[in-house]
C-alpha cells in the first residue's frame, strides 16, 4: 500500500463513522437498541428487581396473649424486616397464606408462657410459604435471628444459667447493607454493553444488506474491513458513552459506591465491548436480514448474559453441563470484574485473569469474523 | 361472517407454521428458554466451596467443621491459615464465605460459655451470601442443640420451622410451573404482534382491507389463532411440568385454564395494540422486546412484587403476568380455591378489555 | 476501438452448477455509448451487472473492465466504475446532501473539488432545492436521480445502471435518459439493464439475454429491421378488437399481438403472408396496414413469439342492471393537512371498459386509486362501485370489486391452493360454492402444476396469475389493478393481459394504474392525473392527436403524456406567480 492509499482509507473510514453516527440517532430501531432498551434495563434492574425482602408479611398468631408473648411481638415488630398482622386463630391466616398475601405465619401456642415458666422447652412454630422458596428461606432466617436475640435478652434479664452457646457474628463485606441492587445494577450494565455491542452491530450490518446499500458500498473503493471498522468505532464509542451514563446513574440514582478507579473501569469495559462487538460482527456475517440478526443476537448474546453471567443466578448451583457453558460466556467474566470494581476495588486477582480471558475471546471472535467475512456479494 | 372468520383463522395458523424460518423463530427460543429456566434459573445455592479458619483445634471445632463438610450445599471446605489469606480468597472470589472459629471455642463451649464464630461473607452477591448465611446458621443451631443434649439444662424455647406447599423449598417446583404462562406469552406476542406488520410489509393487508372483511373481523381473525396456539402450548407445557418434572397440581386444572384463557386474551390484546402502532416487522420486534422486558421483570417472576418500591407496585398490579403467576403458583402448590383465583382473574380481564378496545379503535383509525 | 468491458466465457451459478444464472457468456461493451441489457425476468441481467461490477466472482471465465481484471484487481475496478443498484443504494435516513457527502468521501473526491462537483450534480439532477430532505422522503424519480448522482460523483469510465426505470414515471425516465446521454458525450460507457423495451431503442447497442445466454448482441435497429414488413395494424374492429386479438393469436402464422388504442398490432412469423381481413374476421371489413416495427416486436419474435394458449376462462360476472355505471367517482377530494392530494376528481367507467389512471409520481394517482378501492376515506366526494357507495356500504361494495395490489399481495408461505381457499373464504364463499370457485380459477389460470408450491417460490408469471385468480375468485364485475406489470418483461405482460382481455370480453370492468405507456395503450380510455387534478380524460389516440404539432407530427402516448403534464405545470406555475 502506498501512502496515498492509507490516507484514502482513513478518509473513507471517517466518512463511514460519520454516516453511522447520523443513522443511529435517526433510525428508530437503532435508537431503541442504543437508548431506550438500556434505559429500560437499568430502570428494571435498579428498581424492579430486588431480593431484599425488607417488608416480609408475617401473620402472628398469639393464642393467649401474655407479657412474655408481647415481648416477643415487640422484638418482631421492632425490626425493619417485618410487617406483622396479629390474630388469635390460625384459620384467619391460612386463606391469606394460600392467596399469597402472607409470606409466613408465626404461631405462639397457648401454653407458651406456661411452659416457659415451668422451664420446659417451649415451641414456636414458623410456617413459611414454600411456593416462593427464596422469600421463604429469607423469612425463616430473619425470624430465627429475631428469636435468637429475644431468647438471649430473656436469659440475661432472668439471669438464667445457659448451656454452652455458639455466638455467631456475621459480616457482609463490600455490601454491609445487603442491597441486591448493588450487584443487580452492575449486572444490568453488562447486559446493556452486550446489547449495544452485539445486537446493535448485528442490526446495523444486516440492515445494509436488507436495504441494498451494501451493494452500493461494495462497488465503491470501500474495502470490507474499512466497512467493519466504520461500524465498530461508533458502536464502541456509543458503548463507552452508555457506560458513562450507567456509572453516573449507579452513583447518583442508585447510590452504589465506585470503590475501584474510573480508569480501571473504562479499560475493563473496553475489553468487554471488544468481545461484544466481535459477537455482533460474527452474527452479521451470517445474518442477512434484521429479523434473523436480532433473533441470533438475543440467543447468542443476551440470553446467556442474563442466565450465565452469575448476577441473577448462581452458576455454581447449575448442573455440570451448564457450568461448562457458563465458562465460555463472556458476560460472566465481565460481571465478576464489574461488581468487584464497583463494590470492592481494583483487585488484581479478579481483574487480571478476567481481562486476559476476555482479550483472548475477542481475538478469537475477530479472527473468525475476518475469515468469514464475504468480500463480495456471493 | 363465520365463513370469512374461519378462513382468516385458518390462514393465520398456516402462516404462522408453514414458513420454516418462522417456525424456527417460534419454536427454538421457547425450547431454549425452557431448558435455561428449568435448569439454570435457580436462586438456590448449592455446590459452593466455603472457607474455614480454625484457630481452635479442640474437639468441638473439629466436629463442627466435619458437620459443615457433610452439608449438601457446600462442595468443599478450603482451610486458610490466617485472616489475610481468607481475605485474599474472598477478594479473588474463590470462596463466597469464610467461617472463622475463634480461639478457645471448644474450651468455652465445654465451660458453658459462648463460643465465638465469625462468618465473613462476600456482599458482592448479597442474595447468595444471605442464603449461604442462612444455611450456616441452621447448621450452627443444630450443632448447638446436639451439643447441648449432653448438657442437663433444657433449652427455654425452640423454633419449629416448616414450609407449607413446598416442603423442601425446592426452587424448581416454584419456577418451572411459571413457564406455563411465560413461554406461551412470548409466543403469542410474537405471532400476533408481528402478523399485522408482516401483512403490511407484504402488501397483503391492503388486500384484506379491500375484501368485504370488517376491521373487527380482521382483529378477531388475528386474535383467535393467537389464543388457540397459546392455549395449545399451555396444555403441552402443563403436561411436561406434571409428567416430566413430577410437579403435581394440587388445585383444579379447570381453574388454572380459566385463568390462562383470560391471561392469554389480555396478552393478545397487548400484542394487537403493539401491532396497531407499528408499520413494519422490525418495529414490531422492537415493540415486543420493549414490552416483554418490563412485563417479565415487574411480575414477580424473578423477584417478589412486594420487594419493589411502593411507587412501582401499581405498575405490577396492572401487569397481567403478575396475577397469572400468583394463580399458577397457587393452583400448583397451594390448592388455591376458585374464589381466591377469581380475585386475580378480574384485573386480567380488565386489562384484556382495555387493550382489545384500544387496539380495535386504533385499527379502525388505521383503516379509515 | 478496444472494448471497455470484455467478458470471456463467463459462467456463474448459485447452488447447483446444472442451473447456471450465466452460462459460458461472451460479450464486449464499447466505451462512449449506452449498451442496453435486456431480457425477460430471471434472464441473468442483474447477475451479469454484478459480475461486471466485481461484486460477484465468476465460477469460470474472466471479465476485464477498463483493462482491469475483476477477480484480481477488485478495488481498482471499483475505483473506476459507477454503479447504481436496483434500489438505488441510498441511505434513506440521510439527507440528499449527506448521501452525496458520504459517497464523495468514500470515492476520495478532493475537498477542493467537492463544492464544484456537488453544484454540477445538483443542477444536473435538479435536486438543489431538496438538499436537506431525507432520501427516504423523495419520490421515486428523485431517488433515482440522487442514486445516479451518487454513482457518478467521480466521473466513472463505466456506469452500471440496474433497472433504473422501474416504478418511475415517463417524465423522470426521459430526464434520466437526458442525463445519461450527457455523460456519454463526456466519454463514459454506460450499461443500462431494463425490462422496458422501448428504452432499448435508445441504446447504441443491446445485449439480449435469455436464460443466462446471449441471444443477440449489436445495434437494436439491426434487430428491429429484421421485422420490416412483418408488423401490421388492424383497425375497424371496434369493440370486438379484444376478441379479434385472441382469435388472431390462435393462428399459427401470427406470433405476437397486442392492443394499441383502437388498433390491434399483429406480428407474423418469418416468411408468412400478410393477414387479410377475411382470415381474421370474415364478418367485418377490417383495415390492415403495415407499420414500422419496434424493438419489442423483434424481441418477442427472438424469444419465439407469444406463448399460444387457449383460455377456458369462463368467469362470467354477476348480472347487474346496465343503467348504472360500474365505477363512478364524483368530486373525489382528499386533503392531507394543507396539501390537496386529489382535487375534485370525477369520472365514470362504462361496463366492459378498461380505464387507465396515469400520472407522474406523487401527482395524486395513487391517492385517487386508494379512494376508489375504499382504502382511503375521501375528504369530500363519493366513490361508487356497481352503484354502491364504498364508504356507506363498504362490505357490499367491496364484494363487487376485485383488487390486485402492486406487489402481488399473496401469502408467500402459504401454498397456491391455500391462498386460493383463503381468499375464497375471505369473500364469504363456503362449502360447495368455495370448492367450485377454487376449481374454476385453477382450471382457468392453469395453476394445477403449482398447487402445492408456496406462493413465494413461484416464477413471476405464475405469481401474477395467482394474484389475479385470487382477486376474481368471487367473480366481481369490477377489477382494480395497481401497476400490475411494473418491472415485468413483455412476455409475462402479454400473458397477463390476455387473461384481462378475456375477462373484459365477458363484461368485467377494469381500472388500472400504470407508468408504462405500452400498457396505457391497452386501455379504452385513460385519465391523466397531475397535481391532484384530472387534466385529461379520453381515448389514447385522442390524447395523442390533441398534442399533435409541427414539432411532433407523430406523437406517441408518452409524448402526449409529457406534453400535457408540462403544459399544466406551466399554467400552474403562472397561476402561482
Amino acid at each position: 500500500m502506498t501512502r496515498k492509499d492509507d490516507t484514502g482509507s482513513l478518509r473513507r473510514i471517517r466518512a463511514l463513522i460519520w454516516k453511522e453516527t447520523l443513522q443511529v440517532t435517526r433510525d428508530p430501531s437503532s435508537f431503541v437498541v442504543a437508548f431506550v432498551l438500556p434505559a429500560l434495563l437499568l430502570f428494571l434492574f435498579g428498581f424492579g428487581i430486588s431480593f431484599d425482602a425488607t417488608r416480609l408479611k408475617i401473620g402472628l398468631i398469639i393464642e393467649e396473649p401474655t407479657p412474655e408473648t408481647e415481648w416477643f411481638v415487640a422484638s418482631l415488630s421492632n425490626t425493619p424486616y417485618f410487617e406483622v398482622q396479629r390474630a388469635t386463630d390460625r384459620r384467619q391466616f391460612i386463606d391469606q397464606l394460600s392467596a399469597g398475601r402472607l409470606n409466613g405465619i408465626v404461631v405462639l401456642a397457648g401454653d407458651l408462657s406456661e411452659r416457659l415458666a415451668r422451664g420446659d422447652t417451649a415451641a414456636i412454630q414458623v410456617i413459611t410459604d414454600g411456593s416462593d422458596p427464596n422469600t421463604a428461606a429469607l423469612a425463616s432466617g430473619y425470624i430465627r435471628g429475631t428469636w435468637a436475640v429475644w431468647q438471649a435478652q430473656r436469659n440475661i434479664s432472668q439471669n438464667a444459667r445457659m448451656p454452652g452457646q455458639i455466638s455467631v457474628n456475621q459480616r457482609f463485606w463490600f455490601n454491609p447493607e445487603l442491597e441486591s441492587r448493588r450487584f443487580l445494577v452492575p449486572g444490568s450494565i453488562s447486559l446493556i454493553m452486550m446489547m449495544i455491542g452485539s445486537l446493535l452491530t448485528a442490526l446495523v450490518v444486516s440492515r445494509e444488506w436488507e436495504r441494498g446499500t451494501m451493494e452500493a458500498l461494495l462497488a465503491t473503493p470501500v474495502g470490507i474491513h474499512e466497512f467493519m471498522i466504520g461500524k465498530l468505532v461508533p458502536n464502541f464509542v456509543l458503548g463507552l458513552c452508555a457506560m458513562g451514563v450507567c456509572v453516573v446513574a449507579s452513583r447518583y440514582v442508585f447510590h452504589i459506591p465506585l470503590r475501584g478507579s474510573l480508569l480501571t473501569l473504562i479499560g475493563f469495559t473496553a475489553v468487554f465491548l471488544a468481545v461484544a462487538l466481535g459477537i455482533g460482527l460474527l452474527i452479521s456475517t451470517v445474518a442477512r436480514t434484521q429479523f434473523i440478526a436480532s433473533q441470533l443476537a438475543m440467543l447468542v448474546a443476551f440470553l446467556p448474559g442474563l442466565y450465565f453471567s452469575g448476577f441473577l443466578f448462581e452458576v455454581a448451583s447449575m448442573p455440570a453441563v451448564l457450568r461448562a457453558v457458563a465458562k465460555v460466556v463472556p458476560a460472566g467474566y465481565y460481571v465478576r470484574g464489574l461488581s468487584t470494581i464497583f463494590l470492592a476495588g481494583d483487585i488484581a486477582t479478579v481483574l487480571v485473569p478476567a481481562t486476559l480471558v476476555l482479550a483472548f475471546m475477542s481475538a478469537v471472535l475477530f479472527t473468525l469474523t475476518a475469515l468469514n467475512t464475504p468480500q463480495r456479494l456471493d | 361472517m363465520w365463513t370469512r372468520l374461519a378462513a382468516l383463522i385458518l390462514k393465520e395458523l398456516l402462516a404462522a407454521f408453514r414458513d420454516p424460518r418462522g417456525r424456527v423463530a417460534l419454536i427454538i427460543p421457547p425450547i431454549l428458554q425452557f431448558f435455561l429456566f428449568a435448569f439454570a434459573a435457580t436462586l438456590e445455592v448449592s455446590n459452593v466451596p466455603i472457607g474455614v479458619i480454625n484457630d481452635d483445634w479442640g474437639a468441638a471445632s473439629v466436629s463442627l467443621v466435619s458437620r459443615l463438610e457433610r452439608a449438601s450445599a457446600f462442595s468443599e471446605i478450603r482451610r486458610y491459615p490466617s485472616l489475610q489469606a481468607a481475605r485474599d480468597a474472598i477478594d479473588a472470589q474463590e470462596v463466597m464465605v469464610v467461617i472463622r472459629i475463634g480461639q478457645d471455642f471448644s474450651r468455652k463451649l465445654a465451660a458453658g460459655e459462648s463460643g465465638d464464630i465469625q462468618i465473613l461473607l462476600d456482599g458482592r452477591k448479597s442474595n447468595s451470601a444471605q442464603l449461604v448465611n442462612n444455611y450456616i446458621n441452621t447448621i450452627m443451631t443444630q450443632f448447638s442443640t446436639d451439643w447441648r443434649l449432653g448438657s442437663e439444662i433444657a433449652q427455654p424455647s425452640e423454633i419449629l420451622d416448616r414450609s407449607w406447599y413446598n416442603v423442601n423449598r425446592e426452587y424448581r417446583a416454584a419456577m418451572v410451573p411459571i413457564l406455563i404462562a411465560t413461554l406461551p406469552m412470548s409466543m403469542v406476542l410474537m405471532i400476533v404482534g408481528m402478523s399485522v406488520a408482516r401483512e403490511q410489509e407484504l402488501g397483503t393487508f391492503e388486500q384484506l382491507l379491500v375484501s368485504p372483511l370488517q376491521p373487527l373481523e380482521i382483529i378477531v381473525g388475528k386474535a383467535v389463532p393467537g389464543l388457540m396456539v397459546g392455549l395449545a402450548q399451555c396444555a403441552i407445557m402443563t403436561l411436561i411440568v406434571v409428567y416430566g418434572f413430577g410437579i403435581q397440581i394440587t388445585g383444579s386444572v379447570l381453574v388454572l385454564f380459566a385463568g390462562l384463557t383470560v391471561f392469554l386474551i389480555s396478552v393478545v390484546g397487548v400484542a394487537l395494540f403493539i401491532s396497531s402502532l407499528v408499520s413494519n416487522q422490525q418495529q414490531a420486534m422492537m415493540g415486543i422486546m420493549v414490552t416483554m422486558m418490563p412485563v417479565m421483570m415487574l411480575s414477580g417472576f424473578s423477584s417478589p412484587v412486594q420487594n419493589m418500591p411502593s411507587w412501582l407496585q401499581p405498575l405490577a398490579s396492572i401487569n397481567p403476568l403478575t396475577h397469572m403467576l400468583v394463580i399458577i403458583r397457587g393452583v400448583f402448590l397451594r390448592d388455591m380455591p376458585f374464589w381466591l383465583v377469581a380475585q386475580r382473574i378480574w384485573p386480567m380481564a380488565l386489562v384484556a378489555v382495555v387493550t382489545m378496545t384500544t387496539a380495535a379503535w386504533m385499527f379502525r383509525r388505521k383503516v379509515a | 476501438m478496444t472494448p471497455l468491458v470484455s467478458i470471456e466465457n463467463v459462467s456463474k451459478h448459485f447452488g447447483a452448477p446444472s442451473v447456471p444464472a450465466i452460462a459460458t457468456l461472451c460479450a464486449s461493451i464499447k466505451p462512449g455509448q449506452v449498451t442496453g441489457l435486456v431480457g425477460p425476468d430471471g434472464a441473468g441481467k442483474t447477475t451479469l451487472i454484478r459480475l461486471i461490477a466485481a461484486l460477484l466472482t465468476p465460477n469460470e471465465g474472466r471479465i476485464n473492465v477498463c483493462g482491469l481484471d475483476t477477480i484480481r484487481e477488485t478495488s481498482a475496478v471499483h475505483a473506476s466504475i459507477g454503479y447504481m443498484p436496483q434500489r438505488f443504494g441510498l441511505y434513506e435516513d440521510l439527507s440528499v446532501m449527506e448521501n452525496l457527502v458520504l459517497y464523495a468521501e468514500l470515492k476520495g473526491i478532493a475537498l477542493s473539488e467537492r463544492k464544484a462537483t456537488f453544484d454540477r450534480l445538483l443542477t444536473f439532477t435538479d435536486l438543489a432545492r431538496f438538499t436537506d430532505r431525507l432520501a427516504g422522503r423523495l419520490s421515486g424519480g428523485m431517488k433515482q436521480k440522487l442514486g445516479l448522482a451518487c454513482a457518478m460523483l467521480k466521473l466513472p469510465r463505466l456506469l452500471l445502471l440496474d433497472e433504473p426505470s422501474v416504478g418511475v414515471d415517463p417524465i423522470s425516465r426521459r430526464e434520466l435518459w437526458r442525463m445519461v446521454y450527457d455523460l456519454v458525450h463526456e466519454g463514459v460507457g454506460v450499461i443500462w439493464s431494463t425490462a422496458y423495451l422501448d428504452e432499448a431503442e435508445n441504446c447504441a447497442e443491446v445485449i439480449v439475454l435469455h436464460e443466462g445466454k446471449v441471444l443477440f448482441e449489436g445495434d437494436p435497429k439491426a434487430l428491429t429491421a429484421t421485422m420490416d414488413g412483418r408488423v401490421f395494424h388492424v383497425r375497424g374492429a371496434g369493440a370486438d378488437r379484444r376478441r379479434l386479438l385472441a382469435s388472431a393469436l390462435r393462428r399459427p402464422e401470427i406470433i405476437d399481438g397486442v392492443l394499441q388504442g383502437e388498433a390491434v398490432r399483429l406480428v407474423i412469423a418469418k416468411e408468412a403472408a400478410a393477414p387479410t381481413s377475411e382470415e381474421l374476421s370474415p364478418s367485418q371489413n377490417l383495415d390492415i396496414s403495415s407499420v414500422a416495427p419496434r424493438f419489442e416486436d423483434a424481441f418477442v419474435a427472438l424469444l419465439g413469439g407469444q406463448p399460444k394458449r387457449s383460455l377456458p376462462l369462463d368467469t362470467s360476472p354477476a348480472q347487474v342492471s346496465d343503467d348504472i355505471p360500474p365505477v363512478k367517482a364524483q368530486g373525489l377530494t382528499r386533503r392531507f393537512g394543507a396539501f390537496t392530494a386529489a382535487d375534485n376528481i370525477t369520472f365514470s367507467i362504462k361496463r366492459g371498459e378498461i380505464f387507465g389512471l396515469l400520472g407522474p409520481n406523487g401527482a395524486g394517482k395513487s391517492t385517487t386509486f386508494k379512494m376508489m378501492c375504499g382504502l382511503l376515506r375521501p375528504s369530500s366526494g363519493t366513490a361508487h362501485v356497481d352503484g354502491l357507495d364504498l364508504y356507506k356500504s363498504p362490505a357490499a361494495a367491496r364484494n363487487r370489486l376485485g383488487y390486485m395490489a402492486q406487489k402481488f399481495s399473496l401469502y408467500g408461505d402459504l401454498s397456491v391452493r391455500q391462498n386460493l381457499e383463503f381468499f375464497a373464504g375471505a369473500y364469504g364463499l363456503s362449502g360447495a360454492k368455495k370448492r367450485a370457485a377454487v376449481e374454476r380459477v385453477i382450471a382457468a389460470f392453469d395453476l394445477t402444476s403449482h398447487l402445492a408450491n408456496n406462493a413465494g417460490s413461484l416464477p413471476l408469471g405464475f405469481k401474477q396469475r395467482l394474484a389475479l385468480a385470487a382477486a376474481i375468485m368471487h367473480e366481481p364485475p369490477v377489477l382494480f389493478l395497481d401497476e400490475p406489470t411494473s418491472g415485468v418483461d413483455p412476455l409475462t405482460r402479454r400473458e397477463f393481459w390476455s387473461f384481462i382481455n378475456a375477462m373484459v370480453d365477458r363484461g368485467v370492468t377494469v381500472m388500472v394504474t400504470t407508468h408504462f405507456m405500452e400498457e396505457a395503450e391497452y386501455c379504452d380510455r385513460v385519465a391523466l392525473i397531475n397535481r391532484g387534478m384530472c387534466i385529461a380524460l379520453d381515448t389514447p389516440e385522442a390524447l395523442q392527436a390533441s398534442v399533435k404539432s409541427e414539432a411532433l407530427p407523430n406523437p406517441t402516448l408518452e409524448d402526449a403524456f409529457i406534453a400535457l403534464v408540462e403544459a399544466q405545470n406551466k399554467t400552474g406555475e403562472k397561476a402561482a406567480a
